[in-house]
């Protein structure tokens, strides 16, 4: 098994035709395209992962193409395959990069079901993870990235995956979405960060996203005990504040923030259970970078977290 | 207070989490609609899951297992949370 930093240009029609093999632990990834800039986005943020070799079984597969309509030739667009199907419309061809990771994000939060999965960006710190729940817009990943540049491990920046048995967190640490306003605030907050090109006018506004950091893809294999549930959001000028939160709201919000939560059914609700009654949970606000960074600093692991 | 009989519906099928700060987590299998509730609340729910049907009156005893509640307010938050409970399509009230 080789890593990904050997990208050449020349190789992009090898791509088109058989694809690359990314292993984003743990999934297996086969993505077939010859979209320069999705090509040049695999390089800049995927070239430490292990490429597993052709042959190698792949959990997915999914292709970035030009549509073949006559559209094409007057406003460019590219549309996202999963293993044959088109599951999403066409978007403007600018936006291939950023749809490819959205489209993956809908690949594994659609079909891997041997994991509880919960819309949350995950760090990780000496083997306890912080469960970072809250809906789109709230800060979410600008507090994720603000932390994976101050020490913390990237467990994922948007999908929490919980093994029912173990209760424990399988990480799948991939670039961290940034959007508007929240691009030049970790620019500015971490000047070494990798960040890509910069897309304008999609769905979610200006879009970019943030390189995970090497440590975290290299202990892409290790999992992490569920310490702290919380609930994160941005509020302008707000003095920053950890606030416990009850246990059973927890449950019916992590529920709620669930993607497949009803389709586990009973398997779900106990593993819910089972994570909230041994984490510590809180509602957070914050409005300064800094003054989060120092509040997660000051986190206490709960008993059960340390025994492990 | 009317006396009624109260029985869990037939579809509903109930976890419960543990009771934590006052409140607990019920869980209806049947739709997986997940509900933070109050102990008691779950107090009612635990007597209806062990019993097939309960007299309110039984139900306002096993609350008031210790005589020491106000048994007035008792009948009136113990309404409020069987119509709740109806509402929600966890329990039938079969006779009145």
């Amino acid at each position: 098994m080789s890593s990904f930093n050997s990208f050449d240009e020349t190789l992009s029609a090898q791509f088109s035709d058989k694809g690359v093999t990314l292993e984003l632990a743990p999934f297996v990834v086969r993505i077939y395209t010859d979209i320069p800039s999705v090509l040049a986005g695999l390089q800049l943020y995927y070239s430490e992962y292990p490429v597993p070799g052709s042959s190698a079984f792949a959990d997915f597969h999914v292709s970035l193409r030009r549509p073949r309509s006559a559209y094409r030739w007057f406003r460019p667009q590219v549309s996202f395959e999963f293993d044959g199907t088109v599951p999403f419309k066409p978007l403007p061809y600018e936006q291939a990069y950023p749809m490819f990771e959205w489209g993956l994000n809908w690949c594994i939060a659609n079909h891997c079901h041997r994991f509880l999965m919960i819309h949350a960006a995950v760090v990780e710190r000496e083997g306890c993870a912080a469960i970072l729940a809250a809906p789109p817009g709230s800060g979410k990943s600008t507090l994720c990235a603000a932390l994976v540049s101050r020490g913390w491990r990237l467990l994922s920046d948007e999908l929490a995956l919980i093994d029912p048995a173990t209760l424990r967190i399988t990480p799948i640490p991939r670039p961290i979405g940034l959007k508007n306003d929240s691009i030049e605030i970790i620019r500015h907050f971490n000047p070494s960060a990798v960040i890509g090109p910069v897309v304008k006018d999609t769905r979610k506004g200006t879009v970019t996203h943030m390189k995970a950091p090497v440590g975290s893809i290299l202990r892409s294999r290790e999992t992490a005990c569920p310490a702290w549930v919380i609930f994160p959001r941005y509020e302008r000028d707000a003095a920053v504040r950890l606030r416990p939160h009850s246990k059973a709201r927890t449950v019916v919000r992590l529920a709620e923030n669930s993607f497949n939560y009803t389709l586990l059914g009973a398997i779900g609700f106990d593993a819910l259970i089972g994570i909230v009654d041994q984490a510590e949970c809180y509602e957070f606000t914050y409005s300064k970078l800094d003054d989060a960074i120092s509040i997660f600093a000051d986190l206490k692991a709960p008993p059960l977290c340390q025994a492990r | 207070m009317t006396l009624r009989v109260v029985t869990l519906c037939s579809a509903a099928r109930l976890k419960m989490s543990p009771l934590w700060q006052d409140e607990c987590v019920v869980f209806d299998a049947a739709s997986c609609n997940t509900y933070a509730v109050p102990k008691l609340s779950a107090q009612i729910l635990e007597m209806l899951q062990a019993e097939k049907a309960l007299k309110t009156s039984t139900i306002l005893a096993g609350i008031n297992a210790k005589g020491d509640l106000d048994e007035q307010e008792l009948i009136r938050v113990l309404d409020i949370t069987l119509e709740e409970f109806q509402r929600l399509g966890l329990i039938e009230i079969i006779a009145s």
